[in-house]
């Protein structure tokens, strides 16, 4: 059992699920294995943290979700992206992008000092 | 996000609490039977999987928790919303009134029978009194009238100055319409035709808003002299006579021997009245006679559509000053007259209809009522069974609201089964009812289930279900706890209170049985009395039929005379045939035509000085009376001799000879009919009364006057008395009026028996009912008593068996247990025949020579109910004496 490679603060753990649920409605599990593949195997978000950052999106409207089966006929709860979770998920990743072009801009700028 | 999702969410998080925790819950286990799937797959082996997807997973109660904090909800595994709770009751409901099969079936047929037959009879008064008219805007649409005050405000219609007047109150009146009905002769086609014809004033089509389906509706140009007559034609006869083809427009007919053009097609189902094949202008042409412009003659019937904004008060005010302002200029002729404005549905609908649904409505809640009751006493005597278990409930923390919950679910389980067999049975009901009213009582046509009467339904069946639930609960939640968790059940259940409740319910079910068993009672009194009331003429065996003779081929009265006694000679030789005659108006309600005058004596004053006496005209050739077999009390019946070149003469009923001649004879008083013919006729003769308009009225005053002397009056019927069944000679009758006038249309053809019968149609239809409902209520009221007494019985087996063994007798038993029933009933009785006493009144004008407070009827129906009682309650008492004492001590 291998520990976690990064903690992510639930914020950005946000971002990050609403990024892959851009690919479609996902129900928990898949979206836990979705991340963990596109991000190379680097990001293992601890499982516990998924539920409550789902639920708490979806409270605020940016998730819907209903019932569903998957492919193996298993009844899961399936999550979806709605429009407000699209325009926060546009906010969020502008934010970020910023955010890690203001932390590059800090490293690189100690060179010239 | 969108509001309806968060108020959704909110609803169901309120109401079921526990399902956002079972789904968090359920995502985590699935969860986990992913991950361990996952890792079995790459080989970890079983037990081992499951421990470290555990691992994986972390704490599930913290994960559990922080998924509840995200959903802001608190988490309590044993906490149940609302609407856990409901779904729990009605199974519960159900469960419990399924092991009853045989309480439950009862109660529901009790109140599905109380149900349905309240259906039946809203959906009757829905259609006929709180529909409405199936015209445009029609609550705006009135019916105008002069009102004759000394008359007892009898509507007359309007004269035409009158109505020249009304149509300048524009601030009233957005339109108004003069109109009468008239037939023609429709000749020029294939077969002549006896049509009949609305003739309207210009503005009629548009008060109604109607458009023509092809051509065009009348306009003020028709109206003026000169061109040809024009005529539009009712839907029904454009396709009748014409096959519905469009060409008709244009084209021109013959109507009295005068050519009419089409010019138009409306639907009749727009307007109001109905029944005539076309409209013809009014008031064409030139002026009209002096006579139909005259203040005293009412000839006119006027609509009018009211202005939006002004109620009928307002209007009736704007009428009745004009009428008092005319009273004050023309005192003489117009002094005692007012005016009224009356709704057209009310006008349609009729007061008598009114009073008679009204009356069914209410006897048919009472059957309600009753059912409920009964159902109330059922449910008491059940929550008396139930009392151990209540009392466990209770003393495992069950509130009284929880009790009262599941009381109403069961409430409402039954009265929902019950509503909707009783939607079934009123389904067929409505339809046996329809079929079976008689079609001039009521226009049914928009009489069926409609919104209108589910929502009825819906609302008796909620009503219903919310007082069996209080009524039981009252009962269990009183403190009966104690005692029965101790007790082994003995002793009569329920307590006191209980019983005294199922005794109280019981004697309110006795009276109101009896209330409705007095209301049916009258009215069968009537019924009979109006039965066997003399019609004032002989009815069996005579036979009437209605022949108008075209104007165009009897343009006189002496043609009109030729025909009539040609044909009744022939008639009279048919074999069978005692003797015939003919008139103007049949009687016994069968009259088209309706004539009434006032008379003066000679030397009275004329009104407002002194009165006027009104009576109906009818003219008769000589031999109608004896024909009719009506009665020649004073003086003579007419003879030949009667005619113009001798004495105009006058026959009167003894009604009107009492009215204008009290205490005297009037055989040879001088009378004149001042309005109009305004000539002096004798007395000779005064005859019985006869019931003119049917067995359902009172007879009114007749004037009956010599054809001979009243040319302008021609005969519309004839009669025929025979000594066969009359039907028999109707074909030897039709064929010797076709011998001498093949193309002459023969109507309303009708025995006087029948006439008789069918006359009383409404009075026999709602008595029925009214037996049918108190029957109902009867076998009800009977039911629950023998509930009552049968389970007392019972209950007190016990103490019958102390009793027996101390030496009583079955003879004393059976007395114990009938007086009870007896005293139950007797209180009800009396409590009933008060308020029976009280409701009577209700029935007044549907009673013929019946007072409301009969007492042969009170006496007898409370003679009834005492049978019943006793018969009710025979069975639990002959039960009782049999009780064995050993058997019924040995359960001490």
């Amino acid at each position: 059992m291998t520990e976690p490679k990064s903690e992510l603060l639930h914020g950005t753990l946000d971002m990050l699920v609403l990024r892959v649920l851009t690919g479609g409605p996902r129900h928990g599990y898949a979206i836990a294995q979705d991340l963990q593949q596109l991000s190379a195997d680097v990001l293992r978000i601890e499982q516990g943290s998924l539920y409550p950052s789902l639920y708490r999106m979806e409270k605020r409207g940016w998730l819907k979700s209903k019932w569903g089966t998957t492919e193996k006929n298993r009844r899961a709860r399936f999550y979806q992206l709605t429009r407000q979770g699209h325009r926060q998920l546009a906010s969020e990743s502008a934010g970020w992008e910023e955010f890690a072009d203001a932390v590059a801009r800090v490293m690189e700028a100690t060179d010239e000092r | 996000m969108p509001p309806w999702r968060g108020i959704r969410r909110t609803l169901g998080s309120m109401l079921f609490p526990g399902r956002a925790e079972r789904r968090i819950d359920e995502e985590i286990r699935l969860h986990l039977e992913f991950l361990e799937e996952d890792l079995l797959a790459h080989g970890t082996p079983p037990d081992a999987a499951t421990r470290q997807a555990q691992e994986v997973f972390g704490d599930k109660q913290r994960v559990k928790q922080r998924c509840a904090d995200a959903l802001a909800l608190p988490v309590r595994t044993h906490r149940k919303g609302l609407g856990d709770m409901l779904t729990l009751d009605i199974r519960f409901a159900i469960r419990n009134l399924a092991r009853r099969p045989g309480f439950t079936a009862i109660a529901a047929l009790t109140l599905a029978l109380g149900i349905g037959v309240n259906t039946v009879i809203f959906s009757l008064v829905n259609g006929v009194l709180l529909q409405d008219l199936p015209y445009e805007e029609a609550d705006r649409v009135v019916i105008p009238s002069a009102v004759l005050l000394d008359r007892g405000g009898m509507l007359i219609g309007s004269s035409y100055p009158e109505f020249t007047e009304w149509t300048e109150q524009r601030q009233i009146f957005e339109s108004i319409a003069a109109f009468e009905l008239a037939p023609f002769d429709l000749t020029g086609g294939e077969e002549p035709e006896r049509i009949r014809s609305t003739v309207v004033s210009p503005e009629y089509f548009s008060l109604w808003g109607a458009r023509p389906l092809t051509g065009r509706t009348f306009t003020p140009d028709d109206y003026r002299d000169g061109d040809d007559q024009v005529a539009v034609l009712t839907h029904g006869f454009w396709q009748r006579r014409f096959a519905g083809d469009p060409g008709v427009v244009g084209s021109e007919i013959l109507l009295n021997e005068a050519p009419y053009t089409v010019i138009g097609v409306v639907d009749e189902a727009t307007v109001w009245p109905r029944g005539s094949d076309i409209w013809t202008p009014m008031f064409y042409g030139d002026p009209l006679p002096r006579f139909a412009r005259r203040w005293d003659n009412s000839w006119l019937r006027v609509m009018a559509r009211l202005q939006p904004g002004v109620d009928v008060e307002q209007a009736r005010a704007v009428l009745v000053g004009i009428a008092e302002r005319v009273a004050a200029d023309m005192p003489a002729i117009r002094g005692s007259y007012s005016a009224e404005v009356v709704p057209l549905d009310e006008w349609i609908v009729g007061d008598q209809i009114q009073t008679a649904l009204l009356v069914l409505m209410g006897s048919v809640g009472f059957v309600l009522l009753i059912a409920c009751v009964n159902v109330a006493n059922l449910l008491i005597a059940r929550s008396a069974e139930r009392e151990h278990e209540v009392a466990v409930r209770r003393a495992l923390g069950a509130g009284k609201g929880d009790l009262i919950r599941q009381l109403l679910a069961e409430g409402m389980l039954l009265a929902g089964a019950g509503a909707a067999a009783g939607i079934l049975l009123a389904v067929w009901g409505i339809r046996f009812m329809v079929a079976s009213i008689p079609d001039d009582v009521m226009r049914l046509d928009r009489v069926g289930l409609d919104g209108t009467v589910l929502l009825f339904v819906t609302a008796v069946a909620t009503l219903s279900a919310v007082f069996f639930a209080l009524v039981p609960a009252y009962f269990s939640s009183r403190g009966e706890l104690t005692r029965s968790i101790k007790e082994t059940g003995r002793g009569p259940a329920g307590g006191r209170a209980s019983q005294r409740a199922r005794s109280t319910l019981v004697v309110a079910e006795v009276m109101l049985s009896l209330v409705l068993l007095v209301g049916a009672g009258l009215m069968i009194r009537s019924l009979s009395a109006a039965t066997r009331r003399d019609p004032g003429l002989r009815t069996e065996s005579t036979l009437t039929l209605g022949l108008r003779l075209p104007r165009a081929r009897y343009p006189d009265a002496e043609a009109t005379d030729r025909f009539y006694l040609d044909v009744l000679d022939r008639i009279e030789q048919i074999p069978g045939v005692e003797s015939s005659t003919a008139f103007l108006s049949t009687p016994l309600g069968l009259s088209t035509y309706n004539l009434f005058r006032a008379h003066l004596e000679e030397g009275a004053p004329e009104p407002p000085a002194g009165p006027e006496y009104s009576a109906q005209w009818n003219t008769v050739l000589p031999g109608f009376f004896r024909t009719l077999g009506i009665a020649v009390l004073e003086g003579r019946a007419f003879t030949d001799r009667d005619n113009t070149s001798n004495e105009p003469v006058m026959i009167v009923s003894r009604n009107f000879a009492d009215e204008m001649f009290p205490g005297e004879s009037p055989l040879g008083k001088r009378v004149r009919s001042w309005r109009d013919e305004n000539v002096y006729r004798t007395i000779v003769g005064v005859v019985g009364n006869v019931h003119q308009f049917g067995m359902g009225q009172a007879p009114n005053n007749i004037v009956y006057v010599p054809r001979l002397q009243a040319p302008g009056l021609s005969p519309q019927a004839i009669a025929v008395h025979t000594s066969v069944d009359p039907l028999s000679v109707l074909p030897a009758v039709r064929g010797e009026i076709w011998n001498q006038d093949p193309a002459l249309p023969i109507t309303n053809i009708q025995t006087l028996e029948q006439a008789a019968a069918d006359s009383l149609g409404p009075d026999r239809f709602i008595a029925r009912l009214l037996a049918l409902f108190a029957g109902i209520a009867v076998v009800l009221a009977a039911g629950g008593l023998y509930g009552l007494i049968s389970y007392s019985v019972t209950q007190q087996t016990r103490e019958i068996g102390i009793r027996m063994a101390l030496g009583a007798g079955t003879g004393d038993v059976l007395a114990d247990v009938l007086r009870r029933a007896l005293v139950l009933t007797s209180v009800g009785v009396l409590v009933g025949l008060a308020a029976a006493f009280a409701l009577s009144r209700v029935l007044g004008s549907l009673l013929h020579d019946v007072s409301a407070s009969d007492p042969l009827t009170y006496l007898a129906v409370a003679l009834v109910l005492g049978g019943v009682a006793i018969a009710a309650s025979i069975v639990p008492a002959r039960r009782a004496t049999k009780v064995d004492p050993v058997t019924a001590l040995r359960y001490e």
